[in-house]
């Protein structure tokens, strides 16, 4: 599928992934208590993983994971299921699926609660990728307050020395749960820390899609012809709470009120009306009828029975789970 | 070969056969490895961009062996130091351990975490950290005693589809030289039987071994006869060849070198009395350090880590106690005796 901003086609398959993503967030915030709402943070998430090669690895930042999955061809059903840890979960409910949906070769996820170490994970591709000379790239994307941790640091810094084909991104939404950025990122911003490590450094409007798309495609590009790694630094802001329920004490209700006014969907969309491209009807009826279907597929896998196999294997080596499944 | 030297030629040859094999460590490249544990690899490999130095950064170092080998690599960290992995816990032991059980297998992660440990000749550095590693499920652990088994377990441990951590003991490195067949394989969680005996089963790894030989030996002219095992890897844990040996013996001795608290020592003991089904047939005894720091003074070092006096005297008592029971007394299988 194209994601191509250049072309009606793909700039109407970037709103739908929006769209979509959006979507299946909502119907989690709707069915999961436990749910990481990711509304307002999809230019960052879309357009930061969209148009990249189905051999190109990704790591996407847990707030918005499921967004990229969708968008890179996932099954909603089987990620819904993967989110409740029911049996049509492609890990059986071995998997924490309500924070990053299963990994694969090319799909880094969290493999435990602990932030910071998928942006290693995703440097460890990216040495993959050019240790094979392959022309694909990793892109990796972290939140604000994960960018405080030592392996993030420490990764950046590999990278930069080895030159790696790497896409770094700061998905910084302005708060580590209740700690706003501006206090915890002592001594300047995460760009500022990046550029030390001798990165290129880019800093974007992270509610602008299209701003997102052409850095990430610079990005890409220069990773792609051997030139190393970039981060990019994305302003957005966290139109939910951390989660489900936080009693968000931390913030006015005039400030989140402010950035709702700069959400990223209604402003690509708006152009794309501006542009004649889409109807704002159309717009109104098709954001609708997928909030609808993916409301409809999240509640059926809220209510699918639970993993019959309790505990299938006893052992956690790679050799006794190809024997069991 | 020498144990070192003999773990450099396994990785050379695996870089030979496997182009998806790359080393990472800090000082591995022209300065050939601390302990010369990289001799000879750069010329070969360092042309090519397969022996990476890395800056200090164990988290990352590891965090991405972890993220390449999922990708398709099968890198091999060189650590310096076992105490060091204390700080690569989250990707290593915690994440990367548990990849294929979260996955069913559809992803793995094979690497290999080089890590030298012990009292030795270099001074300090000598935490094995080991109990915390056995703690998490789905990593392996090695620690060769022999050239031979150094070898070949490196060549094992490359292939593995899991992360393992080769534990290199700093005081047999550069030991012994013994002939390498390079064809031999040898399974990880096999143990190994280094002298057969009648009255008292020793189990030990690393530097352990060589003293319980030692304790052995001068045991024998007493009239004592040891049956030391080597377990090689502490996990998996052969328990079986553990269990034969001390069914047959009636007395068991664990020396080890590591804290003694959740530890091989008492996991030995818990899979022993499990196998069991809580009744044993044997004695236990240990000899371990006390659980404290390694100290750094020669001579409190020389006084924490078990000695061959230790190790011996340890088997002179166990000798000296009833086994509770002989072979002819263990229990019937499923029930008890
Ligand atoms: C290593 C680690 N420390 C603490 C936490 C607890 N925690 C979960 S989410 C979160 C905030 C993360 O902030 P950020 O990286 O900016 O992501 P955001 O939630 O804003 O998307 C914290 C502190 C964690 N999961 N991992």
């Amino acid at each position: 599928m194209s994601f191509d901003h250049g072309t009606p086609e793909g700039r109407m398959n970037l709103w739908r992934a929006m769209v979509r993503g959006r979507a299946f967030d909502q119907a989690m915030c709707r069915h999961n208590n436990h749910w990481h709402e990711a509304r307002g943070e999809e230019a960052v998430f879309i357009g930061g993983f969209a148009q990249l090669e189905a051999d190109d690895i990704v790591a996407p930042h847990f707030r918005g994971a499921c967004a990229v999955s969708l968008m890179r061809g996932s099954d909603p059903a089987e990620l819904a299921a993967g989110v409740f840890g029911t049996d049509g979960s492609n890990s059986g409910g071995n998997w924490r699926g309500d924070i990053c949906p299963t990994p694969s070769e090319r799909f880094i996820g969290m493999f435990s609660g602990s932030l910071g170490t998928t942006v290693a994970y995703a440097t460890g591709a990216a040495l993959h990728l050019q240790q094979r000379h392959l022309k694909n790239v990793a892109v990796c994307a972290f939140g604000d307050g994960t960018a405080n941790a030592g392996i993030v640091a420490e990764s950046m810094n590999l990278a930069s020395m080895l030159k790696l084909p790497l896409v770094f991104i700061c998905q910084n939404n302005q708060y580590a749960t209740s700690l706003p950025a501006t206090t915890a990122i002592a001594g300047g911003t995460v760009s500022d820390r990046a550029k030390a490590l001798g990165l290129e450094v880019v800093d974007v409007d992270g509610n602008d899609l299209e701003a997102v798309i052409s850095a990430r495609a610079t990005a890409v590009a220069r990773a792609r012809e051997g030139g190393g790694p970039t981060l990019i630094h994305a302003l957005t802001y966290r139109m939910g709470g951390h989660y489900m329920n936080d009693p968000e004490t931390y913030r006015t209700r005039d400030e989140v009120a402010a950035w709702e006014k700069l959400d990223p969907i209604t402003r690509f969309e708006q152009k794309l009306i501006v542009a004649g491209e889409l109807g704002a009807d159309e717009a109104a009826s098709e954001t609708l009828s997928l909030m609808a279907e993916m409301n409809d597929i999240v509640a059926a896998a809220k209510d699918a029975p639970p993993t019959e196999n309790l505990v299938l294997n006893p052992s956690a080596y790679a050799e006794d789970w190809r024997i069991a499944s | 070969m020498t144990i070192s030297e003999a773990i450099v030629a396994a990785i050379g040859d695996a870089m030979d056969t496997d182009d998806s094999v790359y080393l990472l460590g800090q000082d591995i490249g022209i300065f050939e490895g601390p302990m010369q544990s990289t001799k000879g690899l750069w010329e070969r490999f360092g042309p090519a961009g397969r022996l990476i130095d890395a800056p200090i950064s164990e988290a990352s170092m590891v965090g991405s062996a972890v993220g390449a080998a999922m990708a398709g690599s099968r890198p091999i960290i060189d650590l310096m130091f076992a105490e060091f992995l204390a700080l690569t816990m989250t990707p290593l032991a915690l994440e990367g351990a548990s990849v294929a059980y979260r996955t069913r297998s559809g992803v793995t992660v094979p690497l290999v975490v080089r890590a030298k440990f012990g009292i030795g000749p270099h001074r300090g550095h000598a935490e094995s950290c080991i109990g915390m590693l056995m703690g998490f499920p789905g990593l392996k652990i090695v620690i060769p005693t022999s050239p031979q088994d150094a070898y070949s377990l490196m060549r094992a441990a490359i292939q593995d589809d899991n992360p393992v951590v080769f534990l290199e003991h700093m005081s047999l490195l550069h030991g012994a030289r013994a002939e390498v067949d390079t064809q031999l394989s040898i399974e990880i969680g096999t143990a190994s039987i280094r002298r057969p005996g009648n009255d008292v089963t020793v189990v030990a790894s690393g530097l352990m071994v060589s003293r319980a030989l030692r304790a052995a030996k001068a045991l024998a002219a007493e009239g004592i006869d040891v049956e030391l095992i080597d377990t090689r890897s502490m996990a998996p844990l052969d328990i079986s060849t553990i269990l034969k040996s001390v069914q047959r013996t009636g007395r068991l001795v664990i020396a080890e070198e590591s804290w003694p608290v959740a530890g091989p020592a008492s996991e030995i003991c818990a899979q022993l009395i499990r196998a069991v089904d809580g009744l044993p047939s044997f004695t236990v005894d240990f000899v371990e350090p006390p659980h404290t720091p390694v100290p750094f003074a020669a001579q409190l070092e020389a006084a924490f880590v078990p000695s061959i006096e230790n190790i011996a005297a340890a088997v002179s008592k166990a000798h000296g106690r009833n086994a509770i029971a002989r072979s002819t007394a263990v229990p019937a299988e499923g029930g008890a005796a």
